[in-house]
Parts: structure tokens; sequence; C-alpha cells
């Protein structure tokens, strides 16, 4: 019959083709798909999903944080290599000797993009919304340390003018805090709530004054469109103070949730970025090693499990250490995961240069296997079936899968492994509804506090019922410390009683991975997955200063 | 998404040489024979994996990682080094298993309904069938993801949801052929004769419509099996470490530009079951529709 | 006429009411909330979000409050996206959607129509065989297959055309061939065989006698006695067409509406859920009116009670 012949040579015709493709990808390139930089003096990147805000106020997420970056300009700014506050709308600024007063004198040409001056009020103004309980901000918290922010924001005290803060004139800025917060620069010049708004167009537009054409801000760009899951379009601000050290001269910030589809974007050449997490974990895999558009470094993020401390057996410490021991972090990171990812039985992630975490429970199956005998279950007999809980995805499954093997292996003990939706295992996380549940934690200004403080027992993310008043008092204290050295003494000595007493199986130090393009320059390599994009621009000679530093 | 054509309505068959007449003019033509081979190749070895697949279905080889199709592996190897062929035949059962149980949901439902509707006539008939013509209107799809979302999608759910999605066209079919058939001769020979209501469905009404359920039936299976395939495809059928054709499909796109091998073949093993069936469907439907016997 | 259309309009408005009612409920039973994250949120500030959003009110008033909005044509800020409302979420996603299904739709049309005629008249013939063979290979060839196939082919390996993204011509061709495909091979099916029928009644043969030239026979006699089927093929694919663009939508990145039904769901973003479920099943009742009213143009002999 025709019909099968013509059936049996298409076939045949896809089998050949596909064939011709896989080798296709075999061909030996430094580089991944074209590299052929943009006509124009644009710069294109994928943001990864679709920012929940644009009001730095309100945000929280990384791709909101990206855009908030480009169109606002804090008091500092990040520099991502040194991780030191740089001036930003500030000038300079004062620290009391008590730690309490910090004042910064701001710069007399700064700018909103609309021609109205930055001013002190401006920032007085915007650290008051935020914590104004009828703004509902998700990100209060980090502003708690100035006087009265925490009893404003939580309706027991109605007066805004009895905040801490306070404009003396148009460019001085005073901040008075309650207690002493070491890394409060760093708050400051990290976090976006910290970041100024303007208080005329908010009044005007109301939840809607950041839509184009509304919004006005006063960072090195200024947004010109934004189509809802496609994209945002900025330009150069050219009322931006700054304005000589900006290159680029448009940049466009793609909202593509799919990764594989980011993925085949960047081969293709339409794409100049993809942040860390904007593609399939497999492309990683593949392309170490062999194509030098992966970058890989270390970020200030933990993969851990969390185990309930409140449900038996876990609520024994010596089946808890046990646990901790029986697991062979190398294995994972290095044979599974193969991403760079650094193993490590710590809590606060590697990468600090001032602080280095105690031991912890490292790798060491007959001890393991004693305590678990010392805690009532020799050979893991009569160990009760325990469930561990992770949010659907192919990579928690593979962790848990190897976790579940090797606690097998070496305590013969049979772990259960239980995925739910996001939202329900964020629930059941909070409502300690579970017995072990994969965690990760990104640390949200680079200090080894923002790992520490959350197993505090006031703590809303601790999810473990840990509580121990030791670590408490060590962690307060260290908060309140003024001498660098000592300060990181202390939290050491807290990371020391969290991980002998063991609420969390910390597993390891994420990498991060992102794919930038030969001719795109000026990213300087950053612990915090955080790229200066109004530093960036495009080397179109980049073929001929091949090998040079980036 | 496949849609229904317009099926005729058969007459009730002159005795038992309408199955032979059937079969004859149904193997009549090659195609359908050669399809007819290729579904029950495809459908025996699947269901056969255990025995014949080369590979446990998740056999991790983390050193090999993904390979082309090779000797060792016809169809080459995952990312995770499991072998995709045995994967293709256990995760045939899978789509193949939902495809035929989400299609017997939607029989039972559907003949009963339509069955009831129809012999009932009347005022019920017409308030059964405004109902059917309500869901009908219905963004149903939408619901069945609104419910496989907020209520974690469990095979059992799938089943159900897929088979509840199918079951009003096979009601309507029912439904138009014992409104018909209830007044035939043989049919009021019986009543008369004191056949109570259940008895007379089951031994007179039933067999009648039989061979419409059996065409539809077969067109049904297809069509469950693809929209289990989408709702993996966006990540809300089958869960891994189950796997179907679907959820390989969706994997293999997402690592297409790295190994297209691993989004080809899942697609060829659906492909050609669907073009199968449809194709059986359609012989079965020009073999057992006597309208159709003058050609 | 006018009665009918009427009547058909006055029964969805009790469906509509059912649909909103069965959804918001069944939505408020699933666990979690749209205020959810992976940060721990103090309760006071969960206090904060919830009080904002009217959340602590008991559920029967959010719902009177919902069905006070909905008469207003309001459905409300986005749980997820705050800064923006729903309406404005769909007034943006709905051309995109809408071109990318005119688009699919037309190329089916193109496609399927020529291809079904010229199928037709050389029944049987080597095209024919070839039609027959292509579309039965595109009816077993999912769009979330063919798809990635293309992107593979065309954007991937030969850089014709881009892999993703929807505004220019070149971004449109990969998403709408995806779409169309299976609807262009539906179309040239129904018109063949629909062709094949016409073309051996007696009123073509008595044009053919009269020496009207073939091709005035197969455009003005048999073409529009073979177009019926396909146009009330349209009702139902309208629909289907909706589902596809999920699946395309995705693969594509294409910012439309598809994304919404399943995304929203994910998110717990209630409002939005219930937008994007009201705002089709309206349009779904209407396409379906529109197809019946087209219907009844093309043939008088349609009755409507």
């Amino acid at each position: 019959m025709r019909n099968r012949e013509l059936f049996v040579r298409v076939a045949l015709a896809l089998v050949v083709a596909v064939a011709g493709l896989s080798s296709g990808c075999e061909r030996h390139s430094e580089y991944f798909g074209r590299v052929e930089p943009p006509k124009e003096n644009v710069f294109r990147f994928n943001n990864g999903a679709e920012p929940q805000y644009v009001d730095p106020g309100l945000m929280s997420g990384q791709p909101d944080g990206r855009i908030a970056q480009m169109l606002f300009e804090g008091l500092m700014v990040m520099d991502w290599k040194t991780l030191q506050p740089m001036p930003g709308v500030a000038e300079r600024w004062e620290v009391s000797a008590d730690g309490l007063t910090y004042t910064f004198h701001l710069r007399g040409n700064a700018m909103w993009s609309d021609g109205t001056p930055v001013t002190a009020n401006d920032f007085v103004y915007s650290w008051t919304r935020v914590l104004d309980p009828k703004t509902a901000s998700v990100y209060a918290a980090p502003l708690f340390p100035i006087v009265n922010a925490e009893e404003f924001n939580q309706r027991k005290l109605d007066d805004p003018s009895r905040l801490g803060l306070r404009a003396i004139g148009d460019h001085t800025f005073e901040v008075r805090l309650r207690r002493p917060v070491p890394y409060f620069l760093f708050l400051a010049s990290f976090m976006y709530c910290f970041m100024p708004v303007p208080q005329a167009v908010i009044e005007k537009y109301g939840m809607h004054w950041t839509d184009p054409g509304n919004i006005v801000g006063n960072g090195p760009f200024v947004l010109v469109e934004h189509r809802i899951n496609s994209k945002f379009e900025l330009a150069r601000n050219p009322r931006y103070w700054d304005k000589q050290r900006v290159r680029l001269e448009r940049v466009i910030a793609y909202s593509i949730d799919d990764h594989s589809t980011s993925a085949n974007m960047y081969k293709a050449g339409a794409l100049d970025w993809v942040p860390s997490g904007g593609f399939p974990d497999d492309y990683v895999r593949y392309m170490r090693g062999r194509f030098r558009d992966l970058r890989t470094m270390p970020f200030l993020a933990t993969y851990f499990y969390s185990m309930n401390v409140t449900r038996p057996p876990l609520n024994n410490k010596l089946v808890r250490q046990a646990l901790a021991m029986a697991i062979d972090r190398r294995a994972i990171t290095d044979d599974l995961l193969r991403k760079g990812d650094i193993p490590g039985a710590q809590l606060v992630a590697a990468g600090f240069s001032d602080y280095h975490s105690p031991p912890g429970l490292e790798y060491n199956p007959q001890k393991a296997a004693e305590l678990l005998a010392k805690a009532g279950y020799p050979n893991g007999q009569g160990f009760p079936s325990l469930e561990m809980s992770f949010n659907t995805s192919e990579g928690h499954r593979k962790i848990a899968e190897a976790l579940q093997q090797m606690w097998a292996k070496n305590l013969n003990i049979r772990l259960t492994l239980h995925n739910v939706d996001w939202p329900t295992f964020l629930r059941n996380r909070r409502t300690l509804n579970y017995d072990l549940a994969r965690e990760g934690w990104i640390a949200d200004y680079p200090d080894p506090n923002a790992f520490l403080e959350l197993f505090q027992s006031i703590n809303p993310n601790n999810d473990t019922g840990w509580k121990n008043s030791a670590y408490d008092r060590l962690i307060t204290q260290a908060s309140e410390e003024q001498d660098p050295a000592m300060r990181m003494e202390l939290l050491r000595r807290g990371e020391a009683i969290l991980l002998d007493d063991a609420p969390i199986l910390p597993i390891y130090t994420y990498a991060s991975n992102s794919l930038i393009k030969p001719y795109m320059k000026g990213f300087t390599p950053s612990v915090l997955d955080a790229y200066p994009i109004d530093r960036l621009w495009i080397d179109r000679e980049w073929r001929e200063r091949e090998g040079d530093e980036p | 998404m496949a849609t229904v054509q317009n099926l005729t309505i058969p007459e009730p068959p002159s005795g038992a040489s309408v199955w032979a007449l059937a079969r004859r003019r149904m193997f009549s033509s090659r195609m359908t024979v050669v399809c007819t081979a290729i579904l029950g190749i495809i459908v025996l070895v699947c269901v056969l994996a255990p025995w014949i697949a080369p590979y446990s279905y998740q056999q991790i080889d983390l050193k090999l990682g993904a390979t082309p199709p090779s000797r060792a592996h016809w169809m080459g190897t995952d990312t995770l080094g499991r072998d995709l062929f045995s994967r293709c035949l256990y995760g045939g059962q899978i789509s193949i298993a939902v495809g035929i149980v989400g299609t017997l949901v939607s029989l039972i439902v559907g003949v009963l309904y339509g069955a009831i509707a129809g012999y009932a006539g009347g005022r019920t008939d017409e308030l059964m069938m405004r109902f059917v013509d309500f869901l009908y209107s219905l963004p149903f799809l939408f619901l069945v993801i609104i419910l496989l979302v907020f209520f974690s999608s469990s095979i059992l759910m799938l089943f159900v949801a897929l088979g509840l999605v199918q079951w009003l066209t096979m009601a309507r079919i029912v439904r138009g052929q014992v409104l018909s058939l209830k007044n035939a001769e043989f049919v009021q020979a019986a009543r008369l004769a004191g056949t109570r209501a259940p008895g007379l469905f089951f031994r007179h009404l039933l067999p009648n419509v039989l061979n419409s359920v059996i065409v539809y039936g077969t067109l049904t299976v297809p069509t469950v099996i693809l929209q289990e395939a989408f709702l993996s495809f966006l990540g809300l059928g089958v869960q891994p470490p189950r796997s179907s054709w679907g959820t390989l499909i969706s994997d293999g796109a997402n690592v297409m530009g790295l190994f297209p091998w691993l989004v080809f073949f899942p697609s060829l093993m659906l492909a050609a079951v669907l073009f199968s069936f449809n194709f059986v469907g359609d012989g079965l439907r020009d073999a057992l529709d006597p309208r159709l016997n003058v050609q | 006429m006018i009665a009918f259309i009427v009547r058909r309009l006055a029964i969805s408005v009790p469906v509509m009411l059912l649909i909103a009612t069965t959804t918001f409920f069944i939505m408020r039973l699933a666990p979690g909330g749209p205020f959810m994250s992976e940060r721990g949120i103090p309760p006071e500030i969960q206090a904060n979000l919830q009080a904002k959003y009217g959340l602590d009110q008991p559920l029967i008033v959010q719902y009177g409050r919902y069905l006070r909005s909905l008469m207003r044509f309001d459905l409300g800020p986005s749980y997820k996206y705050p800064e923006r409302t729903v309406n404005q979420i769909i007034r943006e996603g709905f051309p995109v959607s809408l071109q990318l299904g005119l688009a699919a739709l037309i190329f089916a049309l193109l496609v399927g129509i020529p291809g079904g005629v010229i199928s037709a008249m050389k029944h049987r013939g080597f095209v024919d065989h070839l039609t027959m063979g292509v579309v039965l290979i595109g009816i077993s060839v999912p769009s979330f297959v063919m798809g990635p196939l293309l992107v593979l082919l065309f954007s991937l390996t030969l850089y014709w055309f881009p892999p993703a993204m929807w505004g220019s011509l070149r971004q449109m061709v990969l998403p709408t061939v995806t779409l169309g495909m299976i609807y262009a091979v539906y179309i040239t099916r129904l018109t063949r065989a629909e062709m094949l029928e016409v073309l051996q009644q007696d009123y073509i043969r008595t044009a053919r006698a009269k020496g009207v030239g073939e091709f005035r026979v197969l455009c003005k006699h048999a073409l529009s006695g073979a177009l019926l089927p396909v146009v009330s093929f349209l009702g139902p694919a309208i629909a289907d067409l909706v589902t596809g663009s999920i699946v395309v939508e995705k693969i594509f990145a294409i910012p439309g509406l598809g994304r919404y039904f399943v995304d929203s769901a994910f998110n717990r973003d209630y409002t939005m859920v219930m937008g994007t479920v009201l705002f089709y099943s309206v349009l779904l009742i209407l396409a379906n009116l529109a197809v019946d009213i087209v219907y009844k143009f093309m043939d008088p002999r349609v009755e409507y009670k």
C-alpha cells in the first residue's frame, strides 16, 4: 500500500533528521549556540518568573529585585564583588560611637526621573510607608531595628512621627536604632525595602503608580514598557546623577518562567544572559567543562533538611545526629548533582572571608550506626517509618532518593518519600505537620547572621519546633556586639550549638550557574548571584580580546 | 484534541452473521490490518514490559548520563542514565491503562445515563439532556485542571477526571439510540411478554447499542491517552517516579536542545498508538456501520 | 432569530452564576492561600495582608462582596500580582491569545479547505493518498509534540525562526503552525469527505452537463455545500483552541491568557482563577452562539424554536 510506504518513509526521514541533530549538538564549540552580539546597544536577559511587584517597598523575589535595582537607587548601593556598601544617593555617612545613630549626607544632584530632587524627606516617607500596616509589606521586618518601627507596624503605635527617622534639611537623613545592628548598612544597601519611592506619584495613582507612564524612579534606568509575563523594557535615565557610568542604551528583561524555553532562547542568540536557576539543571551538568558561557560561583545559600523535633523519634538528639552523620554529602554534590555545589555539614553558607563555621557532623557511617543503637534502635530495629517531604520537583526528588538510600544502607532504616505541591508543602512545614522536610535558605544580606537568626525561637522561619535558650542568647548577644571579631566568635559558638543539637541536616552550599554570552562584559563574580546591570557593556571586538579577564 | 465526529446510528443488526461480515469488511483493508498489528504489538510489549524491558525503569546510572541510541540502549538513555526504551514500555503501560480505564469510566457513566434518559423519555429525558447540554457549555478541562492542581493529582483522580470529561458524548449517543429502539417491534414484544425494565434494557436494548458503544469507545481511548499526556505536559498528570508517555515527552522537551532523542522516541510511540487507534476506530466504524455497506 | 439569541443569553446568566459559585467555593477548600511564601511572614504582617484584601472576613461575606463587584464587571485585584487588576491582565493577555487563535484558525482554513478539495478531486490518486497520509499523521501528533519538534528543527538547528516570544511575524510562524496543524488536518478530512459526497449529487452533474467550468462548479456549487460541516466543526474547535493555546503559550512563552489557567490555580490567586474561568465561559457561550447563527445563515433548513 502506498500509505504504508509513505508512513515508513516519513518515519525514516524523521529518524535521520534526529540523528543529524544530535550529532550537531556534539559539534565542538567553545560557546553554546549563536554568539552574535545584538545590533543595537541593547542588553537582553531572562529575568525569570514575572515579578510580583515593581514597587520596591513590597517586593521580595529576585526577579523583582533586578528590576528595582535598575529603576531605583537607595542611600547606598552594594558592590557585588567586595560586598561593601558604596555611595548611592548618600555621598557619605557617619555612625555614632554607640552604633545607634546613623547620619546620611545626600548628594545634591540626585534627581527623580521627573526632574524633582531626591531629598531626605523621600526616605522618611518611603521607610515609613513600608512600616505602615496599611501598606501590608511582607518585608517590613528588616526595618524593625529602627526606634518604634515594630510597634508602628503592629498597630501598637499610631503616630509615625515617633519613628526614629528624621530629615534635617533636604540633604541630611538621620536614623535612630533601638539597639545596635552591626550589619545595618548591609541591610540598607542590599534590601529593596530601603529604596526610596516617589511620594507624589504614589499619592496620585495608588496601587497603579508602577504602571509604565506613571512610574517615576531615581535609578540608572527608566521603565519604557511592561508587558505582563513577557518583558520589561528599560532605557538609560538621562536624569540619573551618574549617567556617564551607564553604557547600555536599553535593557530588555524578559519574563520567561519556562526553563527550557529560556535555554532555547539563549542558544538561538536571543538572550545575552540567563541568571542562575533560569535554565534546566541538565544544561548545567552538560555544559560544565564544555562551554565557556557557563559561569559557576559559590552562592550564599544553603540546602538542608529540617526535622520536626516535636515528634518521636526525632525529639531524640542521638537519632538526629545519627541521621546527620549517615549522609555522604560529597556523593550528592559531586556524583548526583554535578552543578558545582559545595558539600557542607554547616548551616552558614561557605564563602564568607571573615567567618569560619564549626566542623559540624561530618559523614561517619560507623559513628552514625553507634549513635542510632545508643538511641535504642540497634541496626535500625524498631525504627518507625518516617516521611521525607519535599515540594514536587525532579531535583528535590533525586536528593531525597539519595538520602533515602544512604540511610537505608548506613543505618538500615527505611524512610518514605512524600512530595506535595508548593502551597501545601509550605503550610505543612509552617504547622509542623511533617517529619523531615526539605528547605533552602538564601541570605538576605551578606552576613552569617542572615542564616543563624533563622533558628532563634521567635523567628517565624524556624519550622523545626527547636528552641534553645543558650543559642538564642548567643545570637542576640552577637547582634549587639560592636567588635567584628568578637561578633563572629559569638555567632560561631551559636552555630556549634545548633549543629551539635542537629534540628537540621545541612547538605550543601549552593553554587550559582549562569549563562553569559562572551561579548557581555562587566559581570564581576559575586557570591550574592547579583550583577551590576548599570555597569555592563557589549564588547563587539570580544573575539580579538579572547583570553583577557572579563 | 480529537473532536468526536457525528456518529451515524446503525440499524439494529439482523442476525449473527453481522459480526462475521464486519470482521471480513474490516480486514479487507490492509492498512487497518497493519494498524491493528502495530497496536497489538505495542500494547503487548508494554503489558509484558516486566519481562521484555532490558532494564528496570528506574535503574539510575549517573556516570552514564544521557547517551544517544546505541546497541545497548536502543532509544538511548535519559539524563539520569535510565534506559529510555524500558521507560517507554513502562510509560506505555500507564498511558494505555489510563486510556482504557478512563474510557471505561466514561462508558459506564455515559451508557447508564443515556439509557436511563432515553428509556424514561418525556420530562425526565428532557431534564437529563438539558443537564448534559449545560455541562457541554462548561470549560470542562479547566475545571479538571483546577481540581488536579488544588487536590494534588493522584492516578485515581486522573482516571475519574478524564472519564468524566468524556461521558457526555457517549450519553447523547446511547440516549438517541435507545429512544429510537424503544419503539422497535422486538422490544415492544418483549415488553408485552412481561419483561421488566432492567431485563429489557440488558437483554434487548444494550446488545443493540453495543456497536456504537464499541466504535465510540475505540475512538475515546486515544482521546483519553492524549488528554492524559496533555495534563502530564502541564505537570498535572502522572507524578514521578511513575511516568507515562506524556511525562516522558514533557521531560524530553525540557532538554531537547541537548538530547533530542529523549523527546523523539516517546513522541513516536505516542503518535504510533494514537494513529493506530484512530485508524482502527475508523475501520471499526466502517465495518460495524451497515449504512455504509453499499460502498 | 432575535428571540432565539435573547433566550440563549438569558439561560447563560444562571449558568454563569453557578460556575462562579462552584469555582469560588472549590477554591477555598484547597490547602494553602495566596500569601504563602517561602519566607516565614510574622503573624502580625500576615494579619495586615489578610486585612488589606478582606480575606479576614467570613467566607460568605467574601462571596457576597465578590458577586457585588462582579455585577460591575470588576474582577478585583490579582492576589499574585497586586499591582494589577484581573481586568487589566485579561485586557492585556486576551488579545494575544485571540491573535494566536485566529492566526491558527486562518492557517487551518487556508491549508485545510484547498487540501480537502484537491484531495477530493484527485480521489484515490497519489495526491489524495499523500494528503490522507499527512492527515493521519497530523491527527496523531499533538501540539506538545509538534511544538518542540518544530523548535528543534527551525529554531535551534536552522536558526530560521525565533524559538519563543510573540509579536513580530517571524515569531508568529511556529506557534501558529503548532496550534493550527490539528485543525488544518480535521478540516482537510471534513472537506474531502463532504466534497466526495457533494460531487455525486445531481445538481453538480447537472451543472457539469450544462458546461459550467470545472473551477466554477467546485467553488460555487460544490464547496458551498461542503462547508457546512466545517462551520459546525468550528464551534467545539474554538473550545479546543483555548485548551491548545495553554500548551502552545507555554512552549513559546507567549504572554496570552492560557497560562493563567494553570498558573493562577497553582498560585492560589483566587481572583485570577475566577476571572479566567468566568471569562472563558462567556467566551465559549458566545462562540457557540455565533456558530449557531452562522449555521443558520448558511443553511436555511435549520429551524430555531
